[in-house]
């Protein structure tokens, strides 16, 4: 049973509780209290990935189990919600990644601008490759809002199926995630063509320079 | 899409040299880092790894998704405490009782064929089956599964003990829903406008909710399927 004491100790004080109790039924007493604090927001976010309850309660068995057997190696000095954020994300993204043999959005690439050919490993072509993956994650923060730019890193990064992203951001809208993706191309495509105009047009002071 | 492009995408929107592992990041913004705090206003992937734990740390369930949630909440075990027996059917038994003698195997045979030969005799109980059937929470889906040479002209599921009427919904992937209907019987034929929709290579999921006299529900089950690209000749 637990002390009123115990109810307000942080959660990394918990975690060390955890790891020094000398008797199995004291260690319990502190992890329960110590993961109940995380259980609706696991349930919740299992949920979302998964789709079904069903799934989603293995998912959040599965992610409390691995926390319970890796927890005295947890390092009091990170913070504990982080260190389990991590075990529950690894875990539901496997469980998708397995899950979803739907291959990612099969339209027209993101990129606009083509790099150099990345097979070329001249070094001239390795560094414009560079500087124009640097142009492009440039203009994806300037041209995105917050959610657009959540929803293609998740989608083309993390490889979560649109509806999964959907779930996972609450999203209201008719088509969700999908729509998020269309308008986000929309405007890359858009900031891509303002930038190349930019590049094509001399600068004020060669414009001087030339009529001299 | 080409393989290369998808690539090129990812080294876009995917981790840099220049970030920092998940954990080390949100450590250091917590700590309220500036390089760290820079570093996510100028990388789309660290901003929204950022965002995401934000959420799971700030996370309410929302309309529909609370009553799941509270469901998945009230029945998470910690995993010191008892579990109810897991729901494993004969033929996982069987494949993981590599264990078992190859004699004890034998009369485990000899066992399943005595029982089945009396049940067969004696006529077992249709109601036995559906019961199973109410404890899993989970209605068998038989038909359409996985890949097919066309668009499926029929849905049928497994009965549910006590269930009234069973809701059928076929859906888009990301869950629009395309046709619905609810039948008290064990089969639905798929409207002419759905199948047309069935195209090759596109993923459809079909989902029944057994409900009772009350409408409750009982039990649900979904899957999907897909006509083939190229169908079998």
């Amino acid at each position: 049973m637990l002390t009123v004491q115990e109810e307000i100790l942080s959660d990394e004080e918990l975690a060390l509780r955890f790891q020094a109790a000398q008797a199995e039924s004291e260690a319990h007493a502190h992890a329960g209290e110590l993961f109940g604090r995380y259980k609706r927001r696991v349930a919740t976010w299992c949920y979302r990935y998964a789709g079904d309850r069903e799934t989603a309660l293995d998912l959040a068995q599965d992610v409390f189990l691995k926390a319970y057997q890796n927890l005295n190696s947890f390092r009091v000095d990170s913070k504990f919600s982080t260190w389990l954020y991590i075990i529950m994300r690894n875990n539901c993204l496997n469980y998708v990644r397995q899950r979803s043999g739907e291959p990612l959005d099969s339209s027209e690439p993101i990129l606009v601008i083509e790099p150099p050919d990345s097979r070329s490993w001249d070094t001239s072509a390795v560094l414009e490759r560079e500087a124009r993956l640097r142009d492009m994650r440039t203009l994806m923060q300037e041209a995105l809002d917050e959610t657009e730019s959540r929803v293609m890193v998740m989608h083309y990064s993390d490889e979560l199926p649109l509806e999964t992203i959907t779930r996972l951001l609450g999203l209201t809208n008719a088509s969700g995630a999908k729509a998020l993706i269309v308008s986000a191309k929309r405007k890359l495509q858009t900031a891509v063509r303002r930038m190349q105009a930019r590049q094509l047009r001399p600068r004020p002071a060669q414009l001087q320079g030339e009529g001299r | 899409m080409t393989l290369e492009a998808r690539e090129t995408q990812k080294r876009i929107l995917g981790p840099s040299a220049a970030c920092l592992p998940t954990e080390e990041l949100i450590a250091r913004l917590t700590r309220g880092d500036a390089p760290a705090q820079a570093h996510i206003g100028e990388c789309a992937h660290c901003a929204a790894q950022s965002a995401s734990y934000r959420d799971f740390v700030e996370v309410e369930p929302q309309g529909t998704e609370v009553f799941a949630v509270n469901w998945v909440e009230n029945r998470t075990r910690m995993p010191w405490e008892a579990a109810p027996a897991p729901r494993r059917t004969w033929k996982s038994w069987l494949s993981n009782s590599r264990a078992l003698a190859p004699l004890a195997m034998a009369a485990a045979a000899l066992v399943l064929t005595v029982g089945i030969g009396t049940r067969a005799y004696f006529g077992g109980s249709p109601q036995d089956l559906s019961e199973s059937a109410e404890r899993s929470q989970v209605v068998e889906l038989l038909a359409p599964k996985g890949d097919l040479p066309k668009a499926p002209e029929e849905l049928r599921w497994a009965a549910v003990a006590g269930a009234a009427q069973y809701r059928v919904q076929i859906l888009e992937v990301d869950r629009v829903v395309l046709w619905q209907g609810t039948t008290s019987s064990l089969a639905v034929r798929v409207p002419a406008v759905v199948r047309n929709k069935a195209l090759p290579g596109k993923r459809l999921i079909w989902q029944v909710e057994a409900l009772d006299s009350s409408g409750g529900e009982l039990a649900k089950g979904s899957q999907d399927f897909r006509k083939q690209l190229n169908p079998v000749r």
